[in-house]
């Protein structure tokens, strides 16, 4: 195996650790913000008070498009596509 | 001038020893080149340990035990307490290390640095120790060649045992030639009077090498040689204990009010050391004596009992020093006080901290935190209410109401006072900072200025909205009144809510991805007043003139929060969690938070 095919390999072994580290950890804040979500749907249920009800639609908003944005760039990862 | 004198003198004293004696010359050699040695060492543990030692101290902060245990180890493998030393100012400086436990960490060193002497009357005196010199500094020059940080590391550490052995070699070379020509044995000095001499001998010494090891080296190829007695060695090495803290001090009069501190406090136990050893030093005698015959020892073999004798005094210098650390750290902030004001000015930037990338990036993150307190006091001022009340638990429509009066305040004049200078500071400290082999620091630094940045725009947004504040607060008309008030009440609220997130209060997992929570509700609260601001002009309840101040200032607003919640996301959130990369990636750009806005309204409506 010559120097710059063992170089490659190399740079991909890492790259790609690098990259399973970085998924594992949206995973983790994935699950964060779904429980986050689910709780905050349940509060905004048992809400009576308008004020503090529009404040949680907006709650759910946000977390529902961070949501959104992590999963799509898990689905960039998973297909290969570099995000950066 | 004084100091440039001193050289002058030492070259001159030196260059006439260089004449008249070729054993003088190598002697002195001797000790340049384990001098060169120590500094190889430190450069070489400096590049190779790459912030192990700042992770290793920010552990430690806790207990006394540790901090010793610190002091001791990290001296033994640098020989030299130099090093440790500018690392223990700038993490005090840093707030990351109070003076009791940095007292600590020196009074392990004291006992490290009492290591050399072991080494050297053990291995250093009695094996031709010239033999490993060489392939150490062969093979420490080719590692320092190569590229690799973590290799030139190696490289000088293996360069500085080697030049610190030749040093020995050359010290011992020529006090054995030495003795032919002249023994200095015929100088010595007895009782009392010689105790005093060869302390102050020691001191001197010292001073002038400015390194208490190589003057132990010095004195102990002295006495392997015969060149000195037993008696005035130990003298000698009580004076290097004293020496040391003299260069310490000499080295802290340009350092802040904390390098001082630090200072004092060596200077203060080596003093104590120094007192008991001379005071008690027959029983010490006795005591090391007992000791070499305890562990084979022979009698005659001076250059070890000296080691004994130098870790003794040390050591039992520190037992009685021990319970006193906290009193002289007490005493030493009441003595050495700052005479600039503590908030007007930076408290946590120091040029030690400069060595220390990870040190100096927490030196700029707590002193950018610094900066948001005084920049909430001047904007709150602006707005005529206090941080008292605000940081209470009242609520936050009361205290507006309480303070519906808005007193002039000079905006200008006090971030002239309170702001500028500390930015300035910041900005000067960064830019000294060039961290080009970690990357990862030069990053964090650099979000760091962009943060102040953000404060210093926040300042000046507000110097826009306090011109419109003040022509509201002499109007009579009750709606124009009751926007302000609102104004004031986001921006109160939202200085609660940082000050819950920067004081780490929040028990939120995911803080930085909170941040986009505060920043739709702003949105929100943004688009609602302007909407309010139509409407009450189609009613014509206020003026168009007043409506489209009221925008402005809106717009104002909005930039002040938007800046500090920037800034808040850099300087407040612990980056040393691993979620955050990837929470940083899902944050919302300012368009998502837009269209999150607009839908919900839309859902609404």
């Amino acid at each position: 195996m010559n120097k710059i095919k063992l170089l490659d390999r190399l740079e991909h072994f890492f790259e790609s650790e690098e990259s399973s580290n970085n998924v594992d950890e949206f995973v983790v804040v994935l699950k964060k913000l779904k429980t986050k979500l689910a709780k905050t749907k349940n509060m905004l249920r048992d809400c009576n008070n308008e004020d503090f009800k529009k404040a949680l639609q907006l709650e759910v908003d946000v977390l529902a498009a961070q949501i959104e944005k992590g999963e799509r760039y898990l689905k960039d990862v998973s297909s290969g596509c570099d995000l950066k | 001038m004084i100091k440039n004198s001193l050289l002058l003198a030492t070259i001159i004293i030196l260059s006439y020893g260089f004449w008249i004696s070729s054993d003088f010359k190598t002697i002195v050699a001797g000790i340049s080149i384990f001098l060169f040695g120590m500094l190889s060492l430190q450069q070489g543990f400096k590049s190779f340990t790459g912030g192990i030692l700042e992770k290793i101290l920010r552990a430690i902060t806790n207990s006394l035990s540790k901090q010793l245990c610190f002091g001791v180890v990290t001296t033994m493998m640098m020989q030299s307490s130099s090093l440790l030393s500018v690392l223990v100012i700038s993490f005090i400086s840093a707030g990351l290390l109070d003076l009791a436990s940095g007292i600590g960490i020196i009074f392990g060193a004291n006992i490290g640095t009492t290591t050399a002497a072991w080494l050297i009357a053990g291995f250093g005196i009695k094996v031709k120790i010239s033999a490993y010199a060489m392939p150490m500094l062969v093979f420490g020059v080719l590692l320092v060649l190569q590229k690799s940080k973590n290799l030139q590391g190696l490289g000088y550490i293996l360069t500085g045992i080697g030049f610190l052995f030749l040093g020995i070699h050359y010290m011992k070379e020529g006090f054995d030639a030495f003795k032919g020509a002249i023994n200095l044995t015929d100088y010595q000095l007895t009782g009392l009077f010689g105790l005093i001499v060869f302390v102050a001998l020691g001191v001197m010494t010292t001073i002038i090498i400015q390194s208490s090891a190589a003057t132990m080296v010095l004195i102990i190829t002295a006495l392997a040689s015969g060149q000195i007695t037993y008696e005035n060695s130990l003298a000698l090495a009580i004076g290097a204990n004293i020496g040391t803290t003299v260069t310490a001090v000499l080295g802290a009069l340009s350092a802040n009010i904390k390098g001082k501190r630090l200072a004092g406090a060596h200077f203060a136990f080596n003093l104590v050391t120094a007192t008991i050893a001379i005071v008690l030093m027959q029983q010490f005698i006795w005591i090391v004596d007992w000791f070499c015959v305890l562990v084979g020892i022979a009698e005659d073999d001076y250059t070890l009992k000296l080691a004994a004798f130098h870790t003794l005094f040390n050591v039992v210098g520190v037992i009685a020093m021990l319970p006193m650390i906290k009193p002289l750290a007490r005493l030493l902030e009441r003595v050495l006080v700052d005479k600039r004001g503590a908030v007007d000015r930076a408290n946590f930037l120091n040029a030690s901290a400069l060595q220390f990338p990870d040190t100096a990036v927490e030196a700029v993150r707590k002193e950018t935190g610094h900066l948001y307190d005084n920049t909430v006091h001047l904007i709150l001022k602006s707005l005529g209410l206090h941080r008292r009340e605000v940081f209470s638990e009242q609520d936050i429509e009361t205290t507006v109401k309480n303070y519906r009066k808005i007193p002039d305040y000079d905006l200008d004049a006090a971030y002239e006072h309170s702001f500028k200078i500390i930015y300035s500071e910041i900005i000067a400290f960064i830019s000294q900072a060039r961290f080009s082999w970690e990357l990862k620091q030069s990053g964090r630094l650099y979000w760091l200025r962009e943060a102040n940045l953000k404060l210093a725009e926040a300042i000046k947004a507000s110097k826009h909205l306090q011109k419109n504040l003040y022509k509201s607060r002499d109007s009579n008309n009750i709606y124009l009144i009751a926007e302000y008030d609102k104004i004031r009440c986001q921006l109160a609220l939202l200085f609660r809510e940082l000050e819950v997130i920067k004081s780490e209060s929040t028990d939120d997992e995911l803080p930085l991805l909170s941040l986009d929570m505060l920043k739709a509700t702003l949105k929100d609260q943004n688009k609602l007043m302007v909407e309010t601001v139509e409407s009450l002009i189609r009613e014509h309840k206020i003026t168009p003139e007043m409506g489209t101040s009221l925008m402005n200032d809106s717009a104002y607003v909005y930039d002040i929060q938007s800046h500090l919640i920037n800034m808040a996301a850099t300087v407040f959130i612990n980056y040393s969690i691993e979620s955050t990369a990837a929470e940083r990636e899902m944050l919302l750009t300012d368009s998502e938070l837009l269209k999150v806005v607009t839908s919900k309204t839309e859902k609404h409506d």
